[in-house]
């Protein structure tokens, strides 16, 4: 899961959250439902996934429940790597 | 803030490992009910929303303790018996059964064992043959309430439910789908937050039930304190369009008129309040709309979940479609567009259900392709430079240069929705055109509002939210206990003696929940006239006509004509409603055969008015001037009468004068009596609009003086003419009244005002004014205007969205006119009564 989380979030924090303290953004950091990751930035943040991990994201799999935190990216990129 | 695991925590779904406490102490229950007692009790005091939601409170007040009491795993079942059992408490129970029995069906689609393209085809047509049906094209054995009320709870959810359905990835339990459909305050909201199924799903119980409900209660006080706003700006504040005359008058409508949002909002904190009190941990419908710093933004605080729905069902399938063949950023951009388009469809859409009319208004097609375009635009700015995004909500201080911004938006945004609110394009142009008239004493005024503005908005208000909600103080129950009695202390109807003065009738539109005066107007406006006006959507009167008989016998009892009145009764004319005979004798008057020579020794009366003299509502013999006449003749003092009705429907007060001279005199009455009646203002525009429009004469120089001043012409809207006539319309009363003395001095013949309320809480003001304007011109006046008090206005009412009088309305208009004719005998040509001669006493 770490080989996952680490550049999921550092690309969050070089992206979206420049100047803020890395600490700060937790694996359980609502990003979605905290207002971190709008549409737009949701949609930067899938092309990243399927560019980083060679995986093929589904508009239905766009949602809070998958996206909303590290843990939960990294679980779906598992589950998605899984199944290439 | 550095640790943001609590913000937004209530999207973060649980696990069997991460569930929290899922019981909550007595001590605690007995708070949080005694909160929602106070709300209740709020609701009570200042009768929120329809009588439907008001039966519901205490089933939900008495629902939420049995519920929260319960086992978790017994709490699910619960609500959606609970939800079920309001549907025949708010509904008449065929409607409710009809409702449950076609929800069901269609949810047994979703679930029937055949492949999607056949169950969404089998929806299509379900669907299909619904709209047939609440068209009035299909013939169909359900009442045709049934057809709104499950659209309010079908039209939209399904969409996003057979989507999650689809992809989810395992099975949909048949409670939750239950209690998904017909949650329980839907029946008495038909305007209701979208709820996103797999939130919904996801949200439950996944934080400690105590924190989950103190949210609920706060968000149900602030919905009533939003709603009780609403009242204040709709009943006090805003102006309608056709009021707009002046530039201050302009700016008044545009900024206030977005204020009315305050409803909707109010509502939905109030729905997604209760739901949080099941245990529904949804997060927040609408937050700090009017502070939004970007049209992006915009979008991302109103309406939340309908932009959650856009994003799931059209925004992502478009943008992942698109992207094949596209560069990300066009896809973003067309995806966008994609999601405005289907966004004023689904308006349309759901407008179709509510109203039985499809919406399709330039108004409308320019508000959404405008706002459609603002945000790809700041969509597009944010893909070039990308917003600034912190962790949490930054620092809650104040900038400057943030109120500027938020005061730049909420104006634009106010303009359009201005715009949005207009009936046309042209009233709307026609009221900006008076921002020349600008004085510079209003610029003022507006100017430091707007400097006000600025330096409220300048502060971080969703950091200062933030930093409240992470203090225990404002997390517990104090702010929503504290709102709520606030509310309370307003309760009075009267307002309370340390109110100052100057805002006391702001205290007292707390209390108002019916329509605003210029609505009232409106309402005379749709339900008295002609069907295919275009102001006619705002209310809805589409669809009443459909469902009201009387408005269709309205329509096909006139004709058109080519001199002045342009429209009068259709002679011979044999037409039923309700059951109720509605039939116009030879010579054009809702009434018995009179010959027109009038019999030797009969005295005449004429009646001139709109509908309610015409006795629209009620069956032939039973009009108040039929009914004054059968009393007269009952009465052995009173000469033999006759009383002819020569009642038109929307009959304006210019109009009444064209009557008398040429249909009225002929006849040769003793006694005209005409009605004053408030709408006049509405009809007077029509009529007008209608002359111009058939390039018919007009004989009166004052009312062709006037046309010319307000700049009347052919084609244009009835809105528009009611605008430029606003300033004009007492002059042209005045100048009838005046007209009618003459005639009957000329005459001989006594003419008199009858002052004619309709039965509708809070009408007649606009009366007192005619009645001045009837009593300069010399006249007399039958004042009517307490006749309704003491009367359940209701029961005298052809329907509860029709104000005609009927039957019972029209006995009562009947007897008193007979009481006020028999105090003033010389009307009657009862001679003087000859004073009693003494028998001279007798000496002894």
């Amino acid at each position: 899961m770490d080989d996952i989380i680490g550049p999921v979030k550092q690309y969050i924090l070089d992206t979206f959250l420049k100047g803020e303290d890395p600490s700060a953004l937790r694996n359980d950091t609502p990003l979605i439902s905290g207002g971190i990751l709008d549409s737009l930035a949701t949609l930067e943040l899938v092309s990243f996934l399927e560019q980083r991990f060679g995986i093929q994201l589904e508009a239905h799999e766009v949602d809070a429940e998958r996206l909303d935190t590290l843990t939960a990216i990294a679980a779906l990129v598992q589950g998605k790597s899984a199944r290439v | 803030m550095t640790d943001l695991a609590a913000a937004g925590a209530s999207a973060v779904p649980a696990t069997a490992a991460t569930r929290p406490r899922e019981g909550i102490g007595l001590r605690a229950l007995a708070g949080l009910t005694a909160q929602l007692a106070l709300a209740w009790a709020v609701v009570w005091v200042f009768q929120i929303e329809g009588p439907g939601f008001r039966r519901l409170v205490p089933l939900v007040v008495a629902g939420f303790v049995g519920h929260a009491l319960l086992p978790l795993a017994w709490r699910l079942p619960a609500f959606t018996l609970l939800s079920l059992a309001a549907a025949p408490l708010v509904l008449e129970p065929e409607v409710a059964a009809w409702v449950v029995g076609l929800g069901l069906a269609l949810v047994a689609i979703c679930h029937l064992p055949i492949a999607w393209r056949w169950r969404i085809g089998l929806l299509l047509l379900v669907g299909g043959g619904a709209a047939l049906a609440k068209g009035a094209l299909l013939s169909t054995p359900v009442p045709p309430g049934v057809w709104s009320v499950l659209a309010g709870l079908f039209a939209l959810r399904i969409l996003i439910y057979v989507y999650d359905v689809r992809h989810a990835t395992q099975p949909v339990g048949p409670l939750k789908t239950l209690a998904y459909f017909f949650m329980l305050p839907n029946v008495c909201f038909l305007l209701f937050p979208v709820v996103d199924f797999k939130t919904f799903d996801r949200t439950h119980y996944n934080e400690a039930p105590a924190t989950i409900y103190q949210r609920g209660l706060r968000w149900i006080a602030m919905g009533l304190l939003q709603l009780l706003a609403y009242r204040v700006v709709y009943q006090e504040i805003t102006l309608d369009v056709t009021q707009v005359h002046s530039g201050g008058q302009l700016l008044q409508y545009v900024f206030t008129t977005l204020l009315l949002y305050t409803r909707v909002s109010g509502q939905f904190h109030l729905i997604v309040g209760l739901l949080l009190l099941f245990g529904f941990n949804l997060p927040r419908s609408n937050n700090r709309y009017l502070l939004a710093t970007s049209f992006t933004d915009l979008w991302r605080r109103i309406n939340i979940y309908w932009k959650d729905m856009m994003m799931k069902l059209v925004y992502y399938p478009s943008f992942f479609a698109l992207r094949r063949r596209w560069p990300q950023g066009s896809s973003v951009i067309l995806a966008t567009g994609i999601v405005f388009v289907v966004t004023w469809a689904l308006h349309s859409w759901l407008w179709f259900w509510a109203r039985g009319a499809v919406l399709l208004s330039w108004t409308d097609v320019a508000f959404w392709s405008a706002v459609g375009v603002l945000v790809v635009w700041s969509t597009w700015r944010e893909l070039k430079a990308g917003p600034k995004r912190v962790l949490g909500t930054g620092a809650p201080g104040w900038s400057g240069r943030r109120g500027v911004r938020i005061l730049g938006i909420f104006t634009l945004f106010s303009l359009l929705w201005s715009l949005w609110s207009a009936e046309s394009l042209g009233v709307w142009a026609g009221a900006l055109s008076t921002v020349t008239t600008l004085r510079w004493t209003e610029g003022l005024l507006w100017l430091g509002l707007a400097g006000a503005f600025v330096l409220f908005a300048g502060w971080n208000w969703d950091a200062i939210a933030q930093r409240q909600e992470a203090d225990a103080r404002w997390d517990g129950g104090l702010a929503p206990t504290a709102l709520l009695c606030g509310l309370l202390a307003l309760s009075p109807a009267r307002a309370p003696s340390w109110i100052p003065d100057p805002l006391t009738g702001y205290v007292q539109a707390l209390h108002k929940s019916g329509l605003n005066k210029v609505d009232k107007e409106r309402m005379g406006r749709n339900y008295y006239e002609q069907i295919n006006e275009s102001g006619a959507r705002a209310l809805g009167v589409q669809e009443s006509r459909r469902g009201n008989p009387w408005l269709e016998v309205h329509g096909a009892a006139h004709q058109v004509r080519s001199d002045f009145l342009v429209r009068s009764l259709i002679p011979g004319a044999k037409l039923s409603a309700d059951g109720m005979p509605f039939s116009v004798n030879s010579q054009g008057l809702r009434d018995q055969e009179y010959s027109l020579a009038k019999p030797a020794g009969v005295q005449r009366i004429a009646v001139v008015g709109s509908s309610i003299v015409m006795g629209l509502g009620v069956a032939d013999g039973t009009t108040f001037e039929a009914l004054l006449e059968e009393r007269l003749a009952q009465d052995s003092a009173v000469p033999p009468h006759e009383i002819l009705n020569f009642g038109i429907g929307g009959l304006s007060h210019v109009q009444a004068v064209f009557v008398t001279e040429h249909l009225a005199r002929p006849y040769d009455p003793d006694l005209l009596l005409f009605t004053i009646h408030e709408p006049d203002p509405v009809f007077l525009a029509r009529h007008l609009r209608h002359v111009l429009e058939q390039g018919v004469a007009i004989p009166y120089p004052e009312v062709a003086r006037i046309v010319e001043q307000a700049g009347l012409h052919a084609g244009m809207s009835e809105g528009e003419a009611l605008r430029r006539m606003e300033p004009l319309n007492d002059e042209l009363s005045r100048a009838s009244f005046h007209r009618l003395a003459a005639w009957g001095r000329e005459r001989g013949i006594p003419v008199l005002a009858i002052a004619l309320p309709i039965p509708l809480e809070g009408s007649g003001a606009r009366l007192a004014t005619y009645i001045e304007m009837v009593q300069e011109a010399g006249l007399g006046v039958i004042d009517l205007r307490d006749i309704w008090a003491g009367q359940d206005e209701a029961r005298m009412v052809i329907r509860p969205e029709d104000h005609h009088p009927n039957t019972e309305g029209h006995r009562i208009l009947a007897e008193r006119l007979y009481r006020e004719l028999r105090a003033r005998p010389d009307l009657l040509g009862i001679p003087p009564t000859k004073p009693a001669i003494s028998a001279p006493s007798r000496t002894p």
